[in-house]
C-alpha cells in the first residue's frame, strides 16, 4: 500500500489554506508598519498574544461577555494601544539613527508586553471554552470550524484594507507616507497622525490573529512564536512590503509545510519554512513580487 | 579620563559581585539553650514563571503542605537532641537547563539547602549530574527519563515511577485494550506520537524497544514542540494505517493532539498517554469528547478514594488550598516527606548522611506507592492506570513491577 | 600617551587579579555566575564587529556558539580527537560559517541580513534537537571532555582558568581590532558605507571579515562553555538568547571593548543580585532596556565617557579660576 492512499488531501489542504491565512494575515501587520515607519516590528508576536489575552483573558474568562461583545472590545483596545505605542515607541525609534537601534528597542518592547501578559493573567495557559471548536463533516472530511472562519475573516480583512486604501483619503494619504514621507509632508499630510492610524490598524489585525488562534493554539506567552516568525518567512518570499506579496508568501508556506512534512519527518516542519526563506533571502532577495523602489 | 572609567568599571564589577557573594547562613550562634535546634533548609527548583509553571505551582504547593505537617508536630529529632523545623527556600529556574545550575547552586550555597526538591524536566536533571557530585548534595524529583540512571550518579533520585516501567506499562495496556475489542493482535498497528523534547523521545525509544521485543507492528513519528498545528502530523499517521496510539508529551502539546485526533475523525480509539493527560489545567483545555475513554499512567487522581493514604492528601491539600491537586502536587508532597524520612533515619541534616540514608530506604509507604531504593536513581515501581470521563480522571488500576527490595533487581533490565 | 597606555595595562591587571581573588574567596554559585560572564563577555565581543562595528543586526550568535560546542564535543568525545586540535578544527569552522553567513550580508541590508540570521539560528537549533544519533538530541550530549591543561580540573568551576586565559586572549585581540585601522574602517560602514565604499574602502571584503571574526568568537565562546558545562542541550542555543547578547552590547555600549565588558557584566550579573524580585525583575529589566534604546543608543559606557568628560571640564575650569 502506499503511503500517500490513506491521505486525506482535501483535509489537508483547508488546514494548509487557513494556516498560510495566518501567516498572510502577520505578514500583511507587520508590512503596514514597516511602509509606514521603515521599522520592522520585532514586537508583532507580542501584539498578537497581547490581543488573545485581553479577549480570552479579560472580556471571556474575567468578564464572560458574550463573543461579539468581547471580540468588538478586543479590537478597539487594540487599536488604542497601537496609538499609544506609535505615540510614545516607535516615533522615537524611527527617527534614531541606526536600525539596529531600531530593532533592539522592538525587542525589547516585545519582552516587556509579554511579561505584562504574565504578570496581569498568569502563566498557565488557558482556552476559550465554546469558542471555535466545533467540526463539521464534509463527506468523509471532517473539517475544523475554526480553519474555516479564519480562511473567511482572513478574505474579508484583506479585502477592506485593500478598498481602504484605494476609496479613503486617510487610505490613500498611509500609501503616500510609505512611498515618500518628506514629499507626504509637503503636501499637507499629516505623517504622524498617518503613522499612528497606520499601526492602530496593524494592531487590530494583530487582535484578529490572537482571536483566531486562541481556538487553535490555546492562550499562553509562546502561542504563536513560531506563526509570527512564519509570518516574517511569508512576507520576505512574498515580496517585502508588498501586500499581494504577504498573502502569497503566507499560503505559499502554508502549503509547503503542510503538504511538505507528509514526505520528510514531522520534526523538520519549521527547518523548512526557514530554510525556504533563507534560500529566497539568497537567490531572489525581492521575494515572488519585487516591491517597486520608489 | 580612561583612569576614571576604568576604575569605575572594576568598582561596579567588584561590587556587584560581592553583593551576590554574600552568605545567607544566617543560625549557628545565638540560639537559645531550648529544645528546639536550627531549622533544617529544603531547596526547590521549579518553574515558578514558564511553559510548566502549572507544574511548578502543583510542586511548591505539595512541598510546602509536607513541610507544615512536619513542623506542626515540633519538627523533625536530629541526634543532637533538638527539634528542627524545616524551612522550603524556592528558586524558579524557567524550567531552563543552563539556568537551574546556577538555582542549585545558589540554594546550596546561599540559602544552606540540604536537599534539593525539583528540578522539573530530565533534560534539567541530566545537566545537574556534576553540579550534585561536585555539592555532594541529594535532589529529589519526578523526572522520568531513562538516560538518569545510566549516569550512576549516587545524589540524583526521582521518587517516580520512571520512563522504561511506564513505557512496558503502556505498552502493555494498549496491547491488552486491542486484544479485548478486536479478539487478537491481528492487524495491530500503534502510532507512537510524541513531542520532540526530553519527555517525548525518552518515552518514544522506551515504547518502539517494547513493541519490537513483543513483535508489534508499529509506526513512530515524532512533532516539533513548539508546532501546534498537528493536522499533517496525524494525517501521515493514519496514512500508516495506525489503530491504537501511545504518546508522551507537555501540556500544550497534549491538548494539540486530542484536538488534532478529534477533527481529523479518529472518535473512540485505543489512546494511552503520559502522566500530563491527568493534569488539570491540561483538561480544562479540551472538549469532553476529544478524549473521552482514554487511558494514561497517573501517580495520584484526585477522586482516587481506595488508597487511604491519597485520600488523607487530597483532603488536607483542599483545606489549604483552592486550586485542584494534581500528580505533580502530590509527587512533591511525597519527594518532601521521604527527605524527611531520610533526615529522620539518618538522625542527621548533613546532606551526605541524607544522601546516604535515601539509598537505604526500604519498602516505606507512600501515597504513590511503596519505596524502595536501588543502586542508582529509582525509588518507585508502581503507577496508577487512569482513564478520563467526561474530563475527570479516575484511577482504575495500579500497577506494582515491585513487592520487595529483592524484585528490585528483576526489573532493572527496564531502567 | 605611552603613561596612559601603562597605566591602563596595570589597571586591567589589577582588575583581572582582583576577579581572580574574588573568584577564589567565593562560593560555588558565585563561581558559575563568574564563569557565566566570562563566556558571555567572548561572545558581546564577537558580536560587537558585526552589529557595534559595521552596524549589520546578526541574530545568530547562539547559533553559532551552538556549532562550535557541538562539533567540539562531536570531535573530542566522540571521535576522540586530541582537544587541543578540536579547538583547531572549530576556529576554522568558524571561519566558514562566518565566510557563509557574510556573504549574504553583501546582497542583503538591514531587517532582512536580521532575518536570515534568525532562519539560521533557528535551522542550527532545529537539527541539534533532530539529529539525535550524533549529537544526543532532546536529551542533550553528555561528559563532554575538556581540554586539557598545566593541572587537571577536580570540578567545573575550576575550569575557570583556562577560560580566563581564553577572555584575556580574545579581549586583547578585541581592543587590538577595534583600535587599528580596520576597527575605523568598520566604523566607517556603519556610519555610510556609500561614504565608505567611495573613499576606497572594500566593504565587501570587511564586511565578510566582520562576520568571520564574530563566528570565531562565537565558536571559541561556545567551546569554553562546552568544557565548562560538559552537558550541552539544544534548548540552550534559542534565538531569545541570542537577543540576550545583542541586549548586553546594546547596554554597555556599542563600538567599545570596555563597554562591551560592561554590558555582558550587567546582563550577566543583575539578573542573580536581583533575584529577589524575579517576578517583576524582567519588565523593569526590559523597560530600562528600551528606554535606554530611545535615550541612550549608545551604551552606558558613553554616558560614563560624557559624564567623565563633564566633570574633567568642571574640574579643569575650577582650578583655572582658582
Amino acid at each position: 500500500m502506499s503511503v500517500f492512499e490513506g491521505v486525506n488531501w482535501l483535509q489537508l489542504l483547508v488546514t494548509a489554506i487557513a494556516m498560510g491565512c495566518i501567516y498572510s494575515l502577520i505578514a500583511t501587520e507587520y508590512t503596514l508598519i514597516y511602509n509606514a515607519t521603515g521599522l520592522v516590528n520585532f514586537a508583532h508576536e507580542s501584539f498578537i498574544v497581547l490581543g488573545a489575552y485581553i479577549f480570552a483573558g479579560t472580556f471571556e474568562r474575567a468578564l464572560q461577555f458574550p463573543h461579539w461583545l468581547a471580540i468588538l472590545l478586543t479590537l478597539v483596545s487594540m487599536a488604542a494601544f497601537g496609538v499609544l505605542v506609535a505615540s510614545t515607541i516607535l516615533n522615537p525609534l524611527r527617527n534614531l539613527q541606526f536600525v539596529t537601534y531600531a530593532m533592539f528597542g522592538t525587542m525589547m518592547l516585545s519582552r516587556i508586553i509579554i511579561e505584562i501578559c504574565r504578570l496581569s493573567w498568569g502563566s498557565l495557559p488557558f482556552t476559550v471554552k465554546g469558542f471555535l471548536r466545533e467540526s463539521i463533516s464534509i463527506g468523509s472530511t471532517v473539517l475544523s470550524e475554526s480553519y474555516i472562519y479564519i480562511i473567511i475573516i482572513s478574505v474579508i480583512v484583506i479585502t477592506l484594507l485593500q478598498l481602504f486604501f484605494k476609496f479613503t483619503k486617510a487610505g490613500k494619504a498611509m500609501i503616500c507616507v510609505s512611498q515618500n514621507k518628506d514629499a507626504a509632508a509637503l503636501m499637507g499630510i499629516n505623517v504622524t497622525a498617518s503613522i499612528n492610524l497606520t499601526v492602530a490598524i496593524s494592531s487590530v489585525i494583530c487582535g484578529i490573529v490572537g482571536i483566531l488562534c486562541a481556538p487553535l493554539y490555546n492562550v499562553s506567552s509562546n502561542m504563536v512564536t513560531s506563526a509570527a516568525t512564519k509570518g516574517f518567512c511569508a512576507g520576505v518570499i512574498g515580496g517585502f512590503g508588498s501586500y499581494p506579496g504577504a498573502i502569497i508568501g503566507g499560503i505559499l508556506i502554508g502549503l509547503i509545510e503542510q503538504f511538505g512534512i507528509i514526505f520528510i519527518p514531522s520534526v523538520w516542519k519549521d527547518a523548512l519554512s526557514f530554510g525556504l526563506m533563507i534560500i529566497f533571502l539568497l537567490i531572489r532577495p525581492g521575494g515572488i513580487i519585487k516591491r517597486k523602489k520608489a | 579620563m580612561k583612569k576614571f572609567l576604568s576604575v569605575l568599571l572594576a568598582v561596579l564589577m567588584v561590587f556587584s559581585l560581592a553583593a551576590c557573594n554574600q552568605n545567607n547562613n544566617g543560625g549557628g550562634e545565638g540560639g537559645e539553650a531550648s529544645t528546639e535546634g536550627d531549622p533544617i533548609v529544603f531547596g526547590v527548583t521549579t518553574t515558578v514563571t514558564g511553559d510548566q509553571a502549572a507544574g511548578g505551582e502543583q510542586a511548591v504547593n505539595g512541598a510546602t503542605l509536607a513541610i507544615n505537617e512536619v513542623n506542626e508536630a515540633g519538627g523533625i529529632k536530629l541526634n543532637d537532641g533538638l527539634y528542627h523545623k524545616i524551612v522550603l527556600k524556592v528558586e524558579d529556574d524557567q524550567g531552563d537547563k543552563v539556568l537551574c545550575d546556577t538555582t542549585v547552586r545558589r540554594l546550596v550555597e546561599q540559602e544552606g539547602a540540604v536537599v534539593i526538591l525539583g528540578p522539573y524536566f530530565s533534560g534539567q536533571t541530566i545537566a545537574l549530574d556534576a553540579t550534585m557530585r561536585e555539592l555532594g548534595v541529594a535532589l529529589i524529583n519526578s523526572a522520568t527519563n531513562v538516560g538518569i540512571d545510566d549516569l550512576q550518579n549516587p545524589y540524583l533520585w526521582h521518587n517516580r515511577c520512571d520512563d522504561g516501567l511506564n513505557g512496558v506499562i503502556l505498552g502493555k495496556a494498549v496491547v491488552d485494550a486491542y486484544v479485548a475489542k478486536n479478539g487478537s493482535t491481528d492487524g495491530i498497528k500503534v502510532g507512537i506520537i510524541c513531542g520532540n523534547d526530553d519527555t517525548g523521545t525518552g518515552a518514544a525509544t522506551v515504547y518502539e524497544n517494547y513493541f519490537k521485543e513483543n513483535g508489534i507492528d508499529y509506526y513512530r513519528d515524532e512533532h516539533d514542540t513548539t508546532v501546534d498545528d498537528l493536522t499533517a502530523y496525524i494525517q501521515k499517521a493514519i496514512a500508516a494505517g495506525c489503530n491504537c496510539w501511545v504518546s508522551s508529551c507537555h501540556d500544550k502539546g497534549a491538548v494539540a493532539i486530542a484536538k488534532a485526533m478529534y477533527e481529523q475523525g479518529l472518535r473512540d480509539q485505543i489512546v494511552y498517554m503520559n502522566p500530563i493527560l491527568a493534569q488539570t489545567n491540561v483538561l480544562e483545555m479540551m472538549e469532553p469528547e476529544w478524549v473521552e475513554g482514554w487511558g494514561c499512567v497517573a501517580d495520584y487522581s484526585a477522586s482516587d478514594n481506595s488508597n487511604p493514604l491519597s485520600a488523607e492528601f487530597t483532603k488536607k491539600w483542599k483545606e489549604n488550598y483552592t486550586v485542584t491537586p494534581d500528580v505533580q502536587g502530590a509527587l512533591y508532597y511525597c519527594h518532601a516527606k521521604l527527605a524527611v524520612k531520610a533526615i529522620e533515619d539518618a538522625g542527621s541534616a548533613e546532606p551526605q548522611a541524607i544522601a546516604d540514608a535515601i539509598a537505604k530506604i526500604s519498602g516505606y509507604e507512600t501515597l504513590i506507592g511503596t519505596v524502595y531504593a536501588d543502586q542508582y536513581s529509582n525509588l518507585i515501581y508502581q503507577i496508577g492506570i487512569t482513564y478520563i470521563r467526561n474530563l475527570v480522571p479516575t484511577m482504575e488500576a495500579s500497577v506494582s513491577m515491585v513487592e520487595s527490595q529483592e524484585d528490585v533487581k528483576n526489573v532493572a533490565k527496564y531502567h | 600617551m605611552k603613561k596612559k597606555t601603562l597605566f591602563v595595562l596595570l589597571l586591567s591587571a589589577a582588575i583581572v587579579v582582583a576577579y581572580v581573588l574574588l573568584f577564589i574567596s567565593a562560593n560555588s554559585y558565585v563561581q558559575s555566575v563568574m564563569n557565566m560572564l566570562l563566556y558571555n563577555i567572548v561572545l558581546v565581543l564577537g558580536l560587537n564587529f558585526i552589529t557595534g562595528l559595521t552596524g549589520q543586526m546578526n541574530m545568530a550568535t547562539a547559533g553559532m556558539m551552538a556549532l562550535g560546542a557541538y562539533s567540539f564535543a562531536i570531535a573530542d568525545t566522540t571521535y576522540g580527537v586530541n582537544p587541543w586540535l578540536a579547538l583547531l578544527m572549530v576556529m576554522a569552522l568558524g571561519l566558514a560559517i562566518g565566510r557563509a553567513l557574510g556573504y549574504p550580508s553583501l546582497r542583503l541590508q538591514g531587517f532582512f541580513l536580521s532575518l536570515t540570521t534568525i532562519g539560521f539560528n533557528e535551522v542550527v537549533r532545529i537539527t541539534v534537537n533532530n539529529l539525535t544519533d550524533i549529537t544526543g538530541g532532546a536529551t542533550g550530549f553528555k561528559d563532554v571532555k575538556r581540554l586539557p591543561f598545566f593541572f587537571e580540573f577536580p570540578n567545573k568551576n575550576s575550569y575557570f582558568y583556562l577560560n580566563l586565559i581564553f577572555t584575556l586572549i580574545m579581549i586583547a585581540i578585541a581592543v587590538l581590532v577595534v583600535n587599528s585601522k580596520w576597527g575605523r574602517a568598520y566604523k566607517s560602514i556603519r556610519d555610510n558605507w556609500e561614504a565608505a565604499e567611495a573613499s576606497g574602502i572594500d566593504v565587501a571584503k570587511l564586511k565578510i571579515q566582520a562576520f568571520t571574526m564574530a563566528a570565531i568568537y562565537s565558536v571559541v565562546a561556545g567551546c569554553m562553555y562546552a568544557g565548562y558545562s560538559q552537558y550541552l542541550n539544544p534548548t540552550a542555543f534559542a534565538t531569545s538568547y541570542s537577543q540576550n547578547y545583542v541586549a548586553m552590547l546594546m547596554v554597555g555600549g556599542i563600538g567599545s571593548v570596555p563597554g562591551n565588558i560592561l554590558g555582558a557584566a550587567l546582563v550577566t550579573v543583575l539578573p542573580e543580585v536581583l533575584r529577589a524580585f524575579q517576578n517583576y525583575y524582567w519588565v523593569m529589566f526590559c523597560t530600562i532596556c528600551l528606554l535606554m534604546a530611545i535615550f541612550v543608543p549608545d551604551g552606558l559606557w558613553s554616558v560614563l565617557q560624557k559624564a567623565v568628560r563633564f566633570v574633567k571640564k568642571k574640574l579643569g575650569k575650577g582650578k583655572e579660576v582658582a
